[in-house]
């Protein structure tokens, strides 16, 4: 089985969080129990796959069937389908995915028997992977109160121009993998909002300003490239039409796609960068998204419109949620902790995983210079200020550090 | 005559219902083919990468109609806006024929983007003149007007036309869509305002921004306002920037119509504007001025306003404001195309300073004091869908306006899937969308044709849609229309300008009915000066018991003018009593013996000149200073924040206002209960008529808790009035909240209450309702205290007391013997106790939430026991609010008058078609899931929207990936049959406030209260007497403004003062004559001596002196 088919996997998935416009902590919890399927299915039969039972939070013991399986990579694939079948709301989609999958072990000469096998251990562990995700509190926030705007001058508020509500104001209440809590690495208190000339504030609202008012097209560039906003709207009368792009999550597991590729990597060296990836991703997300909804920043653009410049406009759009910190200065600085633990700090590799998007291929010296872009491209874009992205580097980079010690107490390298 | 001029609507209605209708020939209208009109006119779109939706936010709002007599031939001719192509003039050569003269009369009109068009006799000399708009399609493109003056008739009657806009100062740039030609300064001459619409688009509306925008003129795209500036018999228009109307840039102007709303004889103004920009009251100030009093007078507006029309339509004599929005009819495109409802936005642009605005017709009633009361969902006009020209006239000659309204739009921007996903598709290079690819895009966006709507009104406010029966059927994109008699024979005929397809031309056959048809009078109208059409005159046409008005506006719907010849439909009546006509400036004149079925001419030169409009009457009511110090304080909570699917809020159901003589002073003094966060407050009355806080200490301290209901009884028999009060609320309280306690204040005798621990049960109840009685015979008081919420579980039915007293003020639950039915009998909101079968003994009547009006009788002490199917016609289950139990009809027994949601609301609810609440933890995660469901077009539907049940439920998220499978879904669609199992299930079959009559056997008859009664939600009733004739009269508060954003404030009550008979029937008395203006959430009335005193949520205590004998 071709380790590109993990790749695929994840591009099928992307292809209905694209359709289901699936928000940035959603879609890395979807990716992290659809890989922590393909994996477990894969570690039954593959003893260099370190077992995660103990390692992540409430991580059950999942059942083995008797036997020896005659296709693990093959039924790690049905697991990651089931699992994201059943988790992601256009699922159904990926019945498709799955059948393909089949016809292409049919054409490859592999026994209809043997597809059979793979396919149900591969569900055996999904469905136990499953019940362990139902368990992780995300149904519960139905039941919490809606969010609710902190009201006062230095606060969040919708932004423009669709004035969509808070997204996940509840993430932090979700089982983390590795993390104690999700409020672990609470970084220090943002710059304190104080909008006369002067203050410190002031300074973080004019940086960003001017730094649009300047922007080379160099930046611009960058900016547009880490955009990453599952949903913009574009507004025109009564005619509205919805810009998606990758997540940041989805993003990074690209790229993972891309190193893997690059090197060659075997498939369970393949599916364990990919798994280690999502599990860090989301629980960064849940990071980060608890000091979003702690500190309630107001975003630049509102701060700026108010303050400064009443037409001011940043040039990616606000997504709907606090300032502070900045979600993909956390979640890249994470993820690349992890993928440098894996390929080294000096690994190259054109990303081309924008293509889609219309944007054009970007080559890095390694993954923390293009996780030091990613994040001060939210700077260029307009829509965090300063602190939001060192801190937000600062608790990425903690995260990251922490999930590798958590995971990796003996170190494994399966190369 | 003034004796006719107060009949009333009631009046009207008998005359109305009583006179039945004829037999139509086949309908009412017939469709008339083009090779009969010879009308061969379409408006044609060639749509390309420039002229689409998409670049162009007028690209599919079509063009208009214009009629009128153009060569004074007694034929009215027609004449047709068309964007890209030649506008047309058609002229009438009888029996429906009509002849293509556009290149004769030389009116083809250049360029694009054609828009509205306009008759008017601009110049004054007796021949219409044609106004025709254009809007900006690009920078720098012609958007100059044009205005074709009529030269008069060649040899074959064909008018010429020269074009003059330049020479008369109309060649106006700016991106018009229709121009209002009307006398602002009473001159007799025509004056103009431009109706613009800003082409240009804001994507960041914040609210910072609107208010600049709002403050930023633009004289391409703001309201302009011309005076028509007569010199030396030569008209020139020059621009009046000092008239106060505001040309700002956030202006998306649609449609206005200039009628005299406030009846002082000078032409006001209604603006409709489209997206959040505000529409305008604009009254004239009477010194070339004028003010907008929209935020006072108009509790909200359309959001995205369309097309206006104004006309009387109750025959009040007061003329009403309709404007058209987009809200669609049925459930399955309301859930497809609307996107999500956001507080946040909301409130947002109220507080940028902007109207409330809902998305739906609506109906402004003009209630001649300054306010209106919107009840355009009571009336049924308020999902229309995606409209444009609304019309009213009397179209069946029945005596009443009936409402035509165009449909349609070409492609359904708005469809949610589509707004989702149709940029999937788009490829984007480097961020950039090319023309070619939004071209590409709007072709792909679903196109729906519509039919148009014609109503029927039935009774002055109620109407019925009445396509099938009219003959409106077939679905098109219709945008303007205009109304004529095109052959003369006494009923009104439709024209209709289509988007890519052929105009319609309706044929009228009211008259054509047989010798049962209805009758009609056509007025034409000879004004004075150089305003000979009479723009602005005011023609009221009395019969007998109804009085009808019609104002001479030309320009009226959308795009378009309508015909200079007044028509009133007679229905049977006998005969006309007499016709007024009172002409801009108030110069008036007064007709007796005008024949019906002919054509009258009235004549400015003939008319008496002005005379003072005479002093009204003075109200039975009078606003005065309130006696009552202080705000009734709200905590601001979003209950929908908390459970998202509760159909109504509950956090905002105070103050509670009780009055006795506490301190012994023989006045009596008011408790008024707190919200949560402010202690409930006792204020005694002092010798002045003023009142005095005394301070309390023991309320201070329970300042936690939400006051929701009260009584003053002596709970401890020692002499005076102890309180009790039930503590309540929503807000934030947990399920079993120690703040929700209930608590007894004793008495000292001087009016200080301390708290008495210990003397009720654990009580951890929201408190709905309390009621006093001694139910056991022992003489000492009892309590009935009715639960209304399970904070955050709602609608899960909370607990019901039966309390019963020991004599020394110590209660005990009695619940379980007396009455186990009432523990948990559900949302109580009213109780009352009345000895209802004279064994002396009280017995209970409860109303609540989803509950029936409901009769407990008391078994002589030894239960309570549910009897209404014996005494009342029927388990009126309902969204009672209150309860009054008092004699109306002088038999000594105790009525029911029972306060409910009204039936100005979204929700519709029947015996046949009830409202259900189905209710289950359906994903198990521990919270209630309570799914509305109401009937449309036939069958039950959730009514909650995708976004809605996804964010409540997310494991529903697999089973509908998209809105269109949503659109259509019932619940069993939603839910499988497992899922439904267990679910519980409440009804709710009736929404009107709702009288129950004693008779004579005991039982209780209903009665219609007036529809006045059904305006608003209802929660506060008060009997009193305030024409002191000896029989009691009602009054009825309530209004709610904290509802969601699709159902939208209900605010049409202004206080309904109901006269009675003394045999149970009621009057409704018009504001103006009872003088009530009560604004806001009205929930408690107090009637002390002649002071009335009105407790309203989160606002001051409002009082009213009553007129004396």
């Amino acid at each position: 089985m071709p380790a590109a088919r993990i790749g695929w996997v994840v591009d099928r998935m992307q292809q209905l969080m694209r359709q289901d416009i699936t928000n940035p902590p959603l879609a890395a919890r979807f990716f992290a129990y659809s890989m922590l399927a393909g994996y477990e299915t894969l570690a039954q039969s593959d003893s260099s796959l370190m077992p995660l039972h103990g390692r992540l939070r409430d991580y059950p013991r999942i059942p083995r069937p008797a036997g020896q399986c005659q296709a693990p990579q093959l039924a790690a694939l049905f697991a990651m389908l089931h699992t994201a079948g059943q988790l992601q709301p256009s699922g159904s989609g990926l019945a498709a995915a799955a059948a393909a999958l089949t016809d292409s072990c049919r054409n490859a000469g592999i026994p209809a028997a043997v597809v059979a096998q793979a396919r149900a251990r591969g569900q055996l562990v999904a469905t136990a992977i499953l019940a362990y995700a139902r368990q992780d509190g995300y149904n519960r926030i139905s039941n919490y109160p809606r969010y609710t705007p902190t009201a006062g001058p230095g606060y969040w508020s919708p932004t423009p121009p669709a004035f969509f509500g808070a997204v996940e104001p509840y993430f932090n209440r979700v089982r983390p993998f590795v993390l104690d809590s999700a409020a672990q690495f609470r970084p220090p208190a943002p710059v304190a909002f104080d909008s006369r000339p002067g203050s410190g504030f002031a300074a973080l609202m004019r940086e960003v300003y001017q730094t649009s008012c300047t922007l080379t097209p160099a930046q611009r560039a960058t900016a547009a490239f880490w955009d990453c906003n599952p949903f913009a709207l574009r507004e025109n009368g009564h005619l509205r039409i919805g810009l998606k792009k990758m997540s940041p999550g989805a993003h990074w597991m690209a790229i993972a796609s891309i190193a893997c590729r690059q090197r060659k990597a075997p498939f369970a060296h393949t599916l364990q960068v990919h798994t280690v990836l999502a599990v860090v991703l989301t629980d960064a997300f849940m990071c980060c998204w608890d000091e979003k909804y702690r500190s309630n920043r107001i975003r630049p653009e509102t701060a700026i419109r108010r303050y400064l410049d009443p037409t001011w406009q940043p040039i990616l759009q606000t997504p709907p949620f606090p300032e502070y910190l900045s979600g993909h200065s956390v979640i890249s600085t994470a993820a690349a902790e992890v993928l440098t633990h894996y390929f080294g700090p000096t690994y190259a590799y054109t990303d081309t995983s924008e293509r889609a998007f219309g944007l054009p291929d970007r080559r890095f010296s390694s993954f923390r210079q293009a996780a030091a872009e990613a994040a001060i491209s939210r700077l260029y874009g307009g829509i965090h200020f300063r602190d939001a992205i060192t801190q937000g580097q600062d608790q990425g980079r903690q995260v990251g550090q922490l999930a590798l010690r958590v995971l990796f107490t003996p170190v494994t390298n399966p190369r | 005559m003034r004796k006719l001029l107060r009949l009333g609507t009631a009046a009207i209605c008998l005359q109305a219902a009583a006179c039945g209708r004829p037999v139509p020939v086949d309908s009412l209208f017939t469709l008339l083919p083009a090779t009969e009109t010879n009308i061969g006119f379409r408006n044609d779109l060639r749509e390309d990468k420039r002229t689409n939706g998409f670049m162009q936010a007028t690209a599919y709002m079509g063009g208009g109609v214009a009629i009128g007599d153009v060569n004074n031939d007694g034929l009215e001719d027609v004449y047709f806006s068309s964007n890209q192509g030649p506008n047309k003039l058609y002229l009438n050569r009888g029996h429906l024929t009509f002849e293509d003269v556009t290149d004769q009369a030389g009116v083809a009109a250049t360029g694009v983007w054609k828009t509205g068009i306009t008759l008017a006799d601009v110049n004054g000399d007796g021949r219409l003149d044609i106004y025709a708009c254009r809007s900006a399609v690009a920078p720098g493109s012609n958007s100059r007007n044009q205005l074709f003056i009529n030269q008069g008739n060649d040899a074959r009657g064909i008018p010429g036309f020269r074009e003059e806009a330049a020479a008369y100062g109309l060649a106006d740039p700016a991106a018009s869509m229709q121009a209002v030609f009307f006398d602002y300064d009473n001159d007799h001459d025509l004056d103009m305002l431009l109706v613009n619409y800003n082409t240009s688009w804001f994507s960041t509306l914040d609210e910072d921004f609107i208010r600049r925008t709002l403050t930023t003129p633009n004289a391409a795209a703001g309201l302009k306002l011309y005076v028509n500036q007569l010199d030396a018999g030569r008209h020139y228009f020059a621009l009046d920037s000092t008239s106060r109307i505001r040309n700002t840039s956030l202006a998306r102007g649609l449609a206005a119509t200039a009628s005299d709303l406030n009846l002082d004889n000078w032409a006001d103004l209604y603006v409709s504007n489209d997206f959040e920009a505000p529409d305008y009251v604009y009254l004239n100030q009477q010194n070339r001025t004028f003010q907008d009093q929209a935020a006072r007078q108009l509790g909200h507006t359309s959001l995205y306003s369309m097309g206006n029309d104004i006309a009387d339509i109750n025959n009040d004599g007061l003329p009403d404001i309709l404007t058209l929005d987009m809200l669609p009819a049925d459930f399955r495109r309301q859930k497809l195309l609307m996107g999500d409802e956001s507080v946040e936005t909301h409130d947002m642009r109220v507080r940028a300073g902007l109207n409330r605005q809902f998305m739906r017709n609506m109906l402004q009633l003009n209630n001649g004091d300054g306010t209106f009361s919107e009840v355009g969902q009571l009336a049924g006009l308020s999902n229309t869908d995606w409209s444009w020209a609304p019309l009213l006239a009397d179209y069946d000659n029945d005596g009443l306006k009936d409402l035509f309204v165009t449909n349609g739009f070409l492609h359904d921007y708005t469809n949610m899937d589509f707004v989702k996903n149709i940029g999937d598709s788009i490829d984007m290079r480097h961020g950039i969308i090319s023309e070619a690819e939004v071209y590409k895009m709007a072709r792909r966006v679903p196109s729906s044709k519509i039919t148009n709507y014609i109503f029927r009104n039935q009774d002055g406010v109620s109407f019925t849609q009445a396509n099938a029966a009219w003959g409106i059927t077939g679905s098109s994109n219709s945008n303007g229309a205009a109304y004529a008699d095109l052959d003369n024979d006494g009923d009104l005929d439709l024209v209709v300008n289509n988007l890519n397809g052929p105009a319609f031309v309706y044929r009228n056959n009211a008259r054509h009915s047989g010798a049962g048809a209805f009758r009609y009078l056509s007025v034409k109208l000879q004004g004075a000066g150089h305003n000979p059409y009479g723009v602005g005159a005011k023609v009221t046409v009395y019969c007998p018991g109804q009085q009808q008005l019609v104002e001479q506006l030309l320009t009226r719907g959308f795009q378009s003018s309508v015909s200079p010849v007044l028509h009133f439909g007679l229905g049977s009546a006998s005969g006309i009593d007499s016709v007024r006509v009172q002409w801009p400036g108030g110069a008036s004149q007064l007709l007796p013996g005008v024949k019906a079925n002919t054509v009258l001419t009235l004549r400015e030169a003939t008319a008496r000149p002005p005379r003072p409009i005479p002093e009204p009457r003075p109200p039975a009511f009078t606003a005065m200073a309130s006696p009552v110090p202080g705000i009734c304080a709200e905590n601001d909570v979003n209950d929908f924040k908390r459970q998202p699917l509760m159909p109504a809020s509950l956090s905002y159901s105070g103050p509670c206002l009780i009055s006795a003589d506490v301190n012994g002073d023989q006045l009596p003094d008011l408790f008024i209960g707190g919200a949560q966060g402010f202690a409930g407050r006792v204020l005694v009355q002092q010798a002045g008529g003023g009142f005095r806080a005394l301070p309390q200490a023991a309320l201070l301290a329970d300042a936690g808790s939400e006051d929701a209901a009260a009584a003053f009884f002596d709970a401890d028999h020692d002499g005076d009035l102890d309180l009790y009060v039930g503590s309540g609320g929503y807000d934030t309280f947990l399920p079993d909240d120690a703040r929700l306690q209930d608590r007894l204040y004793l008495n000292d005798g001087h009016g200080r209450f301390s708290r008495s621990p210990a003397v009720l049960p654990p009580m951890r109840t929201s408190t709905g309702t309390v009621a006093v009685a001694d139910i056991n015979g022992d003489s000492y008081p009892d309590l009935f205290v009715g639960g209304r919420v399970i904070p955050g579980r709602y609608p899960e039915p909370p607990r019901s007391y039966v309390l019963l007293n020991d004599g020394h003020g110590r209660f005990t639950d009695h619940t379980a013997q007396l009455a186990p039915a009432l523990q948990r009998l559900g949302m109580v909101s009213a109780a009352a106790w009345a000895d209802l079968n004279g064994d002396s003994y009280p017995d209970l009547v409860t109303a609540g939430e989803w509950l029936p009006v409901q009769i407990w009788i008391n078994q002589r002490g030894r239960g309570l026991r549910d009897q209404t199917t014996h005494y009342l016609p029927a388990r009126h289950t309902g969204w009672w609010n209150t309860l009054l139990l008092t004699d109306l009809n002088h038999d000594g027994q105790a009525d029911i008058v029972a306060g409910n949601m009204g039936l100005n609301t979204q929700c519709k609810a029947s015996e046949a078609e009830p409202a259900e609440l189905v209710y289950k933890d359906f994903d198990d995660n521990g919270a209630v899931d309570p799914i509305l469901c109401l009937y449309n077009q036939g069958r039950s539907y959730p009514y909650l929207t995708r976004d809605e049940l996804l964010d409540q439920i997310s494991l529903m998220r697999p089973r509908f990936p998209t809105y269109a499978r949503f659109a259509s879904a019932t619940l069993t669609d939603i839910f499988t049959a497992a899922e439904l199992q267990g679910a519980s299930r409440l009804r709710a079959n009736s929404l009107r406030t709702q009288c129950y009559l004693s008779t004579p056997g005991g039982r209780y008859r209903a009665v219609a209260l007036p529809m006045q009664a059904q305006f608003t939600s209802v929660f506060a009733v008060q009997s009193l007497d305030y024409n002191h004739d000896g029989h009691p009269d009602l009054l009825l508060g309530g209004n709610v403004s904290h509802h969601r954003i699709r159902f939208g404030n209900q605010d049409a009550g202004f206080g309904c003062l109901l006269t009675g008979d003394g045999k149970g029937g009621f009057r409704y008395l018009p504001q103006r004559a009872s003088g009530l203006s009560i604004r806001g959430d009205v929930r408690s009335f107090a009637l002390l001596n002649n002071t009335l005193l009105v407790g309203r949520s989160g606002a001051a205590v409002q009082a009213y002196r009553v007129r004396s004998k």
